[in-house]
Parts: C-alpha cells; sequence; structure tokens
C-alpha cells in the first residue's frame, strides 16, 4: 500500500501534496478548537497503534501472511479528521525513519492511507452499524474491507497514470512503468481476496474485542456517531479530490494514448502470438508471479529472522541513539537531504540518477558518519525494493528483448527488455537513493534531532509534538504486544496465533494505546500544557553548518551538471 | 496556617459505573506533609487527580487557594495557569508522565510553559542537580532505569517550583537507595515551604514524610483523620483496612506468626 519514492512523479506528488495540505489545515484546526491539544496524546498513540499493527503479521491460508494497516480501524475510532492526523504521523515515520513508502510520496500515501481509507472505513460503519454488537462488529469489517480497496484503487489509478503521463522523448516512462491495465487488476486482486479480507478480520475482530471486553474503549466510538454528516462530506471532498486526476483523462486523448502504448506492448511481448487481452494478461501476470514467488521465498526467510520483538527492539534502540555529527544544524541536514530527495526524483538521464542515489552512501563512508549503522539500515530495505518494486518493471516494459523465458506448457513467453531493465534501473535508483538521504539524515542527527528539525519546516508544533510522541511510544505500545505474544505462547502449544487471537492482541495493544494515552494527556496538562509548544528556532548557523552546506552544494551540483549537459 | 484545599462532600464515580471516591470531607493547610493512606483499589490515586484537577469530581466540590476547581472555574486561564504552575504531581506510572525526547526537553516541558527560553535552561540545570540526574541530560526517558525515570519524573514536577506538590507512591518498585533520596528530596521541599501530599499504602514511609495521616477505607471512604502517631499506633484500624496483618512463616520446624505490615522496601 506504501508508495516508495521513484514510482511518481514529483508534480504528480506536488498534486497530492496539495491535495491534502487543505484535510490537514482543517484537522488540525478542528484539533486546536475542539477539545484541542489533550488529544495530542491520543493521535500520538493511535499513530504508534496502526503503526505497530502494520508490523503485526497475521497467517493466511497458503502459508502466506497479510497485516492491516489498521486505517479503517482508526477512522471508525478517532474520527476521520483525527485518523488524518495519526496516520500522517505514522506515514511519516515509516519513511523517514524506516525506508517504508517514499519522502516525496508522502503526500500521496497520506492521501491514500491516512484520507481515502480512514474516511471510507467511518463512513460504512456509521451507515451500516447497528445498536447490537453483531451489527457492529459486521460492519466494522465491511468498513474495513471497503476501505482497504478503495485505499487499493487509488494507489492502482495514482501509479498507473504515471506511463501515460511522464514519458521521455523516446517514449520510455520516466516513473511507474506499468500502465493502469495493470495496476488496476495487479492491485485489486491482492486487496479483493487477501488484503481486503485481513483488514475486515481484523478490524470487525478489534472492534467486536472492544465492545466485549473493553466497553470503555468504545466511548469514543459512540461520541463519534452524531458526526455522520460531517464524515459523508469528508468522504465527497475525497472523492473529488480523487477524481481530479482521472479528469486529466477524460478530457484528452489519454485513453486512445493507452491503446497506442499497448500496441507497442503487446507485439514485443507476445512475439507476434497475437493481441488477445487473455494472452496478455497472461503473459504480464507470469511475469508478476514470478516476481511474486521470489518475494515470497524472501520475505518467509526474512520473517523468521525478524519477528514484531525485534523490530521494537530496532525502534527503541533508535529512539535514544545520537547522532553522529551532533556539531552540524539538524534542521540544515534535513533540508540538504530532502534537496537530495528532489533533485533525485526530477532527474532524467541515467548517469545523473546514479551520482546522486550513490552520494549518501559515498558521503557516509566518510570518517565520524558511523557508516555501518547506515549500511546495515540500508540493506534492510534493499530486498524489498529491489524485488517488490523494480523486478517486476524488467518484465513489463516493451523493448528490444535480452532475454525470453518461455512459460510451459503455454506457449507463452516472458521477456526481459532493455527497456525494461532501464525502467527497473530508474525505479531501484529513485527509491534506494531516497531512502539512502532519508536514512543518511536519521543517522547524521539522531532520531530525536531529526524529529526537532522537522519543526524547522514551519510544521504544526502539534503535529511535531505527535510525531515524537508516536516513535517514542510505539515501542511501548509494541512491547504490551509481544508481551501479550509471550503470555500465550507460554501456555498454548500452538505456534501462530489464528485470526481471532490475532484480533484479541491487537484489541489489547488498541486497550493499551487509549489508557496511556489518557495517562500521557493527564501529565500533560497537569505540568500547565494548555495551548501549543511554542515552536523552536532554526538556529544560528556555525561555522561548521556553513562548511557543511558549501560541501553539499558543491557535492549536489555534480549530478545537476551531469543532468543538465 | 492558611487553608489550602478545601474539599467537602467530594465522591467521584468512573465512566464505567464504578465508584472511585465517596464522600470526602477535608482541609489541607498550606506548609503540611499529608498521607493519604489506604489500600489498592481506594481511591488514593483518584484523591490526587482531583486535588490537580485532572478529573472533576461527580459531586460535592474542591477549592484551591479559596477558589472552585470546576471545569467552569479552570475554563480562566490565568486561573488554570496559576493553578498548573503551583500544584504539580508526580504520576504513579512514570512512563505516562515522560513523554519527550530527551530527559532535558522533558524537565525543561513545565518551564517552558511560564518563562522565556534563556531562563528555561537554567532553571532545568537547577533542578538536574538537585535530583542527581544531570549526567542523564541527552537520553530519552523513556529508556532509564524505573529509580531514574521517578527522579526524573520529580525533578519535573519541582521544575516549576510549586508550592503544592501530590506524589502518588512515590518510593513503589524503587531500591533503598533510591528510596532514601527521594525522602530527602521530599524533605527538603518541604523544609522550602512546600505542601507535601503523599498517596501510598507504605506505612513505614508515611514516617517519614507525613504529619498527618488521611485513611481511605476499602468502601472508597474515609475511615479515620489524624496524626501520623495516633492512626499509626491504631493497630486494629490499620489491620481493618488490609494494610497490616498476621505473617506466618517457618523458622526451621517451627511455624511462627507475627504481625506483618505492608511495605515496599527493605531496611
Amino acid at each position: 500500500m506504501h508508495i516508495p519514492d521513484g514510482y511518481l512523479s514529483p508534480s504528480t506528488c506536488g498534486a497530492l501534496f496539495a491535495a491534502v495540505a487543505p484535510f490537514w489545515y482543517a484537522a488540525e484546526r478542528s484539533l486546536r478548537r475542539g477539545i484541542g491539544e489533550a488529544r495530542i496524546p491520543h493521535i500520538a498513540l493511535m499513530s504508534s497503534f496502526s503503526f505497530i499493527v502494520m508490523m503485526f503479521n497475521i497467517p493466511m491460508a497458503g502459508g502466506t501472511t497479510g497485516h492491516a494497516t489498521g486505517a479503517a480501524l482508526a477512522g471508525i475510532v478517532l474520527g476521520p479528521g483525527a485518523a488524518l492526523l495519526a496516520l500522517t504521523t505514522t506515514v511519516v515515520i515509516q519513511a523517514v525513519f524506516f525506508g517504508d513508502g517514499g519522502v516525496l510520496a508522502i503526500g500521496a500515501n497520506c492521501f491514500n492511507l491516512a484520507i481515502v481509507m480512514p474516511a471510507t472505513g467511518a463512513l460504512v460503519y456509521r451507515l451500516l452499524a447497528g445498536s447490537g454488537i453483531r451489527s457492529r462488529t459486521a460492519a466494522a469489517a465491511i468498513a474495513g474491507y471497503v476501505a482497504a480497496n478503495a485505499g487499493a484503487l487509488c494507489v492502482a489509478v495514482e501509479i498507473g497514470l504515471q506511463p501515460l503521463l511522464f514519458r521521455s522523448p523516446s517514449g520510455q516512462p520516466l516513473y511507474c512503468p506499468f500502465p493502469l491495465a495493470l495496476t488496476v487488476p495487479g492491485m485489486m486482486a491482492g486487496h479483493l481476496t487477501v488484503f481486503g479480507l485481513v483488514e475486515a478480520l481484523i478490524t470487525g475482530g478489534v472492534v467486536n474485542y472492544a465492545l466485549r471486553h473493553e466497553p470503555g474503549l468504545l466511548v469514543t466510538i459512540r461520541n463519534r456517531e452524531h458526526g455522520r454528516l460531517r464524515a459523508r462530506a469528508w468522504l465527497l471532498i475525497a472523492l473529488f479530490a480523487a477524481a481530479v486526476p482521472l479528469g486529466l483523462l477524460s478530457t484528452g486523448t489519454a485513453w486512445g494514448e493507452w491503446d497506442e502504448y499497448a500496441r507497442v506492448i503487446w507485439p514485443s511481448v507476445f512475439g507476434g502470438y497475437g493481441r488477445t487481452a487473455i494472452r496478455y494478461m497472461l503473459s504480464a501476470f507470469g511475469g508478476a508471479v514470478i516476481c511474486a514467488a521470489i518475494v515470497s521465498v524472501f520475505a518467509f526467510r526474512h520473517r523468521r529472522r525478524r519477528s514484531i520483538g525485534s523490530s521494537i527492539q530496532r525502534l527503541a534502540e533508535m529512539s535514544d541513539t545520537p547522532g553522529s555529527r551532533p556539531d552540524l544544524n539538524p534542521r540544515l541536514i534535513l533540508l540538504v537531504g530532502l534537496s537530495g530527495i528532489v533533485l533525485l526524483n526530477l532527474f532524467q538521464t541515467f548517469g545523473s540518477l546514479l551520482a546522486a542515489a550513490i552520494l549518501p552512501a559515498a558521503a557516509m563512508l566518510l570518517p565520524g558518519f558511523r557508516r555501518s549503522t547506515f549500511l546495515k539500515r540500508i540493506a534492510a530495505s534493499l530486498p524489498i525494493v529491489l524485488l517488490l518494486f523494480a523486478a517486476p518493471a524488467l518484465f513489463v516494459v516493451p523493448g528490444d528483448a535480452i532475454l525470453t523465458i518461455p512459460l510451459s506448457p503455454s506457449d507463452a513467453s516472458v521477456t526481459i527488455s532493455r527497456a525494461g531493465l532501464d525502467a527497473a534501473g530508474r525505479l531501484l535508483l529513485r527509491a534506494m537513493g531516497s531512502i539512502g538521504y532519508a536514512t543518511a539524515v536519521v543517522v547524521v542527527c539522531g532520531t530525536a534531532s531529526a524529529l526537532g528539525a522537522l519543526r524547522g519546516l514551519m510544521l504544526p508544533a502539534s503535529f511535531v509534538t505527535a510525531l515524537g510522541m508516536s516513535f517514542r511510544y510505539a515501542a511501548i505500545v509494541g512491547r504490551s504486544l509481544v508481551e501479550v505474544e509471550t503470555a500465550y505462547a507460554s501456555r498454548s502449544p500452538a505456534a501462530a496465533p489464528g485470526i481471532r487471537e490475532g484480533a484479541r492482541r491487537i484489541g489489547v495493544a488498541l486497550r493499551r494505546s487509549v489508557e496511556l494515552s489518557s495517562h500521557v494527556a493527564m501529565a500533560m496538562t497537569a505540568r500547565g500544557h494548555l495551548g501549543a509548544s511554542p515552536p523552536r528556532t532554526f538556529g544560528r548557523l556555525t561555522a561548521a553548518d556553513l562548511r557543511f552546506l558549501a560541501l553539499a552544494a558543491a557535492v549536489l551540483a555534480i549530478p545537476v551538471l551531469m543532468e543538465v549537459r | 496556617m492558611t487553608t489550602i484545599f478545601e474539599v467537602a462532600g467530594v465522591a467521584y464515580t468512573f465512566p464505567d459505573g464504578t465508584a472511585g471516591l465517596r464522600d470526602l470531607s477535608m482541609d489541607v493547610e498550606a506548609g503540611e506533609r499529608l498521607a493519604v493512606l489506604g489500600p489498592n483499589g481506594s481511591g488514593k490515586s483518584t484523591l490526587l487527580h482531583i486535588l490537580d484537577a485532572l478529573i472533576f469530581p461527580s459531586s460535592g466540590s474542591v477549592r484551591f487557594a479559596g477558589r472552585e476547581m470546576s471545569e467552569k472555574g479552570l475554563r480562566d486561564r490565568a486561573f488554570s495557569y496559576e493553578l498548573r504552575r503551583r500544584v504539580a504531581i508526580v504520576f504513579q506510572n512514570a512512563e505516562a508522565q515522560l513523554f519527550s525526547p530527551t530527559v532535558r526537553d522533558e524537565i525543561a516541558f513545565g518551564p517552558r510553559q511560564y518563562m522565556a527560553e534563556h531562563e528555561v535552561g537554567r532553571r532545568v540545570d537547577e533542578c538536574a542537580s538537585k535530583l542527581a540526574v544531570g549526567h542523564l541530560m541527552e537520553r530519552a526517558p523513556l529508556r532509564l532505569s524505573a529509580g531514574e525515570k521517578k527522579r526524573v519524573a520529580l525533578a519535573c514536577a519541582i521544575a516549576n517550583r510549586p508550592d503544592v506538590l501530590l506524589l502518588d507512591e512515590p518510593t513503589a518498585g524503587l531500591d533503598p537507595r533510591s528510596v532514601r533520596l527521594l525522602t530527602e528530596i521530599i524533605a527538603a521541599e518541604h523544609g522550602a515551604g512546600v505542601t507535601i501530599i503523599t498517596a501510598t499504602h507504605d506505612i513505614h514511609l508515611v514516617w517519614e514524610i507525613a504529619d498527618r495521616v488521611c485513611l481511605l477505607g476499602e468502601d472508597n471512604r474515609p475511615a479515620a483523620t489524624g496524626t501520623v502517631h495516633g492512626i499509626m499506633s491504631d493497630r486494629g484500624l490499620l489491620e481493618r483496612h488490609n494494610l497490616f496483618h498476621e505473617h506466618i512463616h517457618r523458622h526451621g520446624d517451627h511455624w511462627h506468626a507475627h504481625e506483618h505490615e505492608h511495605r515496599q522496601r527493605d531496611e
């Protein structure tokens, strides 16, 4: 569900940032006006909760696992406004600190995960929920299912539009190379079956758990119910915003353009075997299946090594690790990192892309920059980006064939083209380069300073406070989940939890989040927190800062010059 | 002496219908040391939360320095600021209280609400040295040990130089040395004229940190109020309220019974 950097053009990212901005503004305003700052801990803890839910894998049929996003649940429990802020916090933390989803794509990911999903979830729940436990559980499950699919559809449309809108003069797709005809069925097949179901079961299961065992939690849910009209308005606005990119298509000959594009793909993929839609889909999915198989094998091995416990341990360690260069101004480092990411996504030639992508790694090799931490974090993201996001491009983009894999017993085959290699390389460089810049910022500044530096970007103080709190409390909420898991394992011979047990554990985490958030809110009030925290200043630039700035500008100028030439 | 808190006929019921506190009336004088003693679930924490206006009584009234502490009363921002500056609380669960990225930010959180940034730094250093947490300033509060967390929480509470300090089970789960340090700091704060109200079921601690005791019963009603000596010498009263019981254990082959008070530390 998280779109990495490199999939969307900077203009699409900008448009989606602009589409989300009014919602952020409205949610932040209503936060300040309403119960106000007391809700910051509530939002931070719900954000930690979704963060943990996304880490928690539930075993599915066939030995695979899936995880829910918790976005529909957040919409139901918090209402769409507060859920927007909670999930934005989650998305920002995932992008900046874990390389999960792009930094430039934060606007797009927030649009899908923090607006469309919670708003759809809240609306469906409010329309369907009756007064009984069963009816509410069913309503929550349906809300989860619909929300997951609505989110997936938005992702599919956003990335599927890229090859139509952004191509090089020679016709190469510059960003995501997969057309709508692939992204829509690809995303929807997974979500209509597996992921939608996981979201439904978790949302329904947690609401059921809460209704049965923790009725206190649902005070918030009940309170939200009379906001039905407001939620509808939210959804309408979201749908309207979603329709804007589609509108681009209806006015021009975009669908016609797609026909042209398809005409180029088909002969090359099928080597003259005809252009029937069935064969096309078969071949495209053949490539997708190969990728999925590699990813599954990798994910299975990977999952064994990295349990939720170790992820939480890593989170807790990260929140305590100081930066490698405390002498440099963290806001400056953040700005340089962001500039790198923007440039990386603007560049079109392969050489400049490569130069910009390896810059953070090269910089981290300098003495005093803690390169092992950097390399370890980069290595954690590389396989997913390589296999899940970049490798499928090898099979889909038409061009001169360099390798043909026959798919027996059918006479269709999967072709890897030079253009496919080029597209996959671009995706890999853009996604990994962006993760490299973000990771370098965190390693150089340290987590606490990187979070503090965000305030220098004119972000609202309440959001930055929530962001920091969410990061710190995720470890605590996660720890309670691990404790429940350990207690369960000590008393039960079954190795893995079923859906029911999974939902119960997440329910426990939800209870812990809500409980802790009300205590934190009290603690803040007790110490006189009646308004927003005062914003911090940018800080005075030292000689070391200026040297760093000059060096960064000089180094970043290299790929810029290469691109201009 | 001036009366700082006037509690009249206060009852509190939780949203799920459980009673937290019933029919409590008492006055707290400025500068006194009061221990709120009672078994688990008797409403000690609830009372402290009410005295800090974090929750409001379901019936009855509480006045601070002669002013009504109600939701309506606290809408007056000036009164709200005054109350938050003059009354500080240390929660039982330190994890909920420590929400900032570093110990320095944590201690500075309170003063930042009232003071200019350049004064905040001085105040923070002063509190940190008082509580011996100066070496932890750049650490993440949630990663400290239990004793360190408690000391940081107390440093945060005294950072606004309050007139009243509300302490909820301040020594729970601490080792003897940390308990000693904490009681010394509490004594020093009291010496500086701060009113100390401590909720505890550690009856040994009561001798060290209180002059007067308010005993809450398991039915959430006040059972007795009096001097430390008066309450602590009434073994029957303490036994009835689950704070003292006969403890049976073995010495070699013989079973031996003696009275045993509930406390949380070894001496």
